[in-house]
């Protein structure tokens, strides 16, 4: 996504150039890769939200209308109006090559609960949510909006391999012994942070 | 072939990153990890067989006794839902999937990943697009004997005449060892390839198929000559054989992470597993990908494939470990994936299995 600009009739808006090999297209559908709608609905909230550099989340959505299939290679443009700034109202249209691929409306809310994860993050849990997301190949999430309490098997799908994958870089990065029972139960941020904290002050 | 981790492989214990370092050691890791998706079960097919073989795992214990769902409609409603629980890999067994090719189709068409293990006495129908794996006991005459059942071999190798899915089993009892030469040889004029099985006893077995230490150690040697003289139709390696032929089990060497040995739920086999009957209900007190097997005696391909493979952490920590694990793992996607093609075996020579506490 390109940087979001801010018109002079007070709209926000953004060039997006799909990359075929993201996440959203696998088994949507097998053998014919279309973007989900709820893909093009987290474009607008991640627009909004870097434009106005505020933590939002969609609150609640209405009149949303999709109107064309949006192939891997395509390149969007997104386009948001602030129809009531307060209540966090925004009305949306999604275009490729000037016809319309999706609208309707928002409404967004501050996450303040990612304020407070933020304010927690320790360094352990930041560069721990970077090997996450180096590891997982995740998208669309930066250790800064990492939630800590985000359950890597039940909510992101990761196997046994991936977790002792991501538990040998960590023995690497923070020269710690995990012990073969226990990297299994190692399955959100904040429990992965907190393990490699009591294991450094064991030491 | 030597990698620069090999000039290591003395040091006591290695950093991951330090093991990956090595640019071929990373490539054979990147090629492998990529199946790191593969999630199985596995099916009784039906309760039927063409021939009763002597050990067989299917007809111990209390499975040959389910009732057997035939319908191919319940088949695919049971593949929808085990796909929408993860399961991206079958294997269609008991008693003999090739008598049931309608609802074989049926699990290829909802999940196109999977393999069958099939005695090769009925050709399984090539739109059926997964690994075959035919079951041979020895030479002919061996088969006959424990199987009753006339020539196996040269049956099984004109059904399965240059079909790259067939993959020859070769189950090695204490009775058979030096007929796997006779065997290797017939398969490699044929163009045809093999790996290998151990003999794993079911629970309560008296017979005398059950491995000793001398047929162990006849065996390894065995496996290690057919490697060393037919590198294009044995697909194994080093490390394979000695984890199959060590004096314990899979379960004492490595702590078997099916659900009949593990009560954890948190993730992996425990959490995803099942062995379905052919009435399409399973039991997780039994649930192993050879249910009834004596679990200190199984030294079967199958498990050591699942719990071999799920034990990289403790593999990890030297690099001669590490090379010996990624040639267990790239041999068991050769044997088990279609399309997936078996890399060189980088470690030469047999490494010691690490223990659990080599991590």
């Amino acid at each position: 996504m390109s940087a979001p600009e801010h018109s002079a009739a007070g709209e926000i808006c953004a060039q997006v150039q799909l990359q075929v090999d993201s996440p959203w297209f696998d088994g949507h559908f097998p053998d014919f890769p279309v973007l989900p709608g709820i893909a093009q609905v987290s474009m607008v909230v991640e627009m909004v939200a870097t434009a106005l550099a505020l933590p939002l989340y969609l609150k609640s959505a209405s009149r949303i209308k999709f109107k064309r299939l949006v192939a891997p290679d395509a390149v969007l443009t997104v386009h948001a109006t602030a129809e009531n700034a307060q209540q966090g109202q925004y009305s949306y249209r999604i275009r490729e090559g000037g016809e319309e691929v999706s609208s309707g409306t928002i409404f967004l809310a501050h996450n303040d609960i990612e304020y407070n994860m933020q304010a927690d993050k320790s360094p352990t849990t930041l560069r721990v949510a970077a090997i996450i997301i180096n590891e997982l190949k995740l998208e669309e999430v930066t250790p800064d909006s990492f939630d800590p309490d985000l359950d890597l098997v039940d909510e992101v799908g990761i196997d046994s391999m991936d977790l002792a994958t991501i538990a040998l870089v960590i023995r690497d990065e923070f020269g710690i012994r995990i012990d073969e029972d226990d990297y299994p139960k190692l399955t959100t941020l904040r429990i992965i942070a907190n393990y490699i904290d009591e294991k450094k002050n064991e030491a | 072939m030597t990698t620069n981790v090999q000039a290591a492989a003395n040091a006591s214990t290695c950093k991951f990153s330090d093991i990956l370092a090595d640019p071929i050691v990373r490539a054979r890791w990147e090629k492998v990890r990529k199946f790191f998706f593969l999630r199985e079960s596995t099916y009784d097919m039906t309760k039927r067989c063409n021939i009763r073989c002597e050990g067989c795992y299917y007809f111990n214990g209390e499975k040959h006794l389910a009732t057997e769902e035939q319908d191919p409609a319940a088949w695919r409603a049971l593949m929808v839902e085990e796909k929408k629980r993860g399961i991206t890999f079958v294997v269609l067994a008991g008693a003999e999937p090739s008598l049931v090719p309608e609802l074989c189709r049926v699990c290829f068409e909802t999940i196109p990943l999977g393999a069958i293990a099939t005695n090769g006495l009925k050709a399984i129908p090539r739109d059926i697009d997964y690994r075959i794996h035919i079951s041979v006991w020895g030479n002919d005459a061996a088969s006959l004997a424990v199987r009753k059942a006339p020539d196996m071999l040269k049956r099984q190798m004109e059904l399965y005449q240059d079909d790259s899915r067939a993959i020859f089993i070769y189950t090695f009892t204490p009775h058979n060892i030096d007929q796997a030469a006779e065997v290797t040889r017939m398969l490699a004029d044929n163009n045809q390839r093999i790996s290998f099985n151990m003999f794993s006893a079911p629970v309560g077995y008296t017979g005398n198929l059950r491995h000793n230490p001398e047929s162990l150690r006849a065996t390894a040697q065995m496996m290690a000559d057919l490697l060393a003289h037919y590198p294009k139709t044995v697909l194994y390696s080093p490390y394979n054989t000695t984890v199959h032929t060590h004096d314990q089990g899979l379960h004492d060497l490595f702590s078997c992470p099916y659900p009949r040995q593990n009560s954890s739920t948190d993730v992996g086999l425990g959490r995803s597993f099942r062995q379905y009957r052919t009435d399409l209900s399973w039991d997780r007190a039994a649930a192993c990908c050879v249910p009834d097997t004596d679990c200190a005696d199984c030294r079967h391909y199958a498990a050591g494939s699942a719990v071999v493979t799920a034990r990289m952490y403790r593999h990890a920590s030297h690099p001669q470990s590490f090379i010996a694990w990624l040639d267990y793992v790239d041999t068991y996607l050769a044997v088990w994936v279609r399309h997936y093609e078996k890399g060189a075996n980088l470690c030469p020579a047999s490494a010691p299995v690490p223990t659990r506490d080599a991590a």
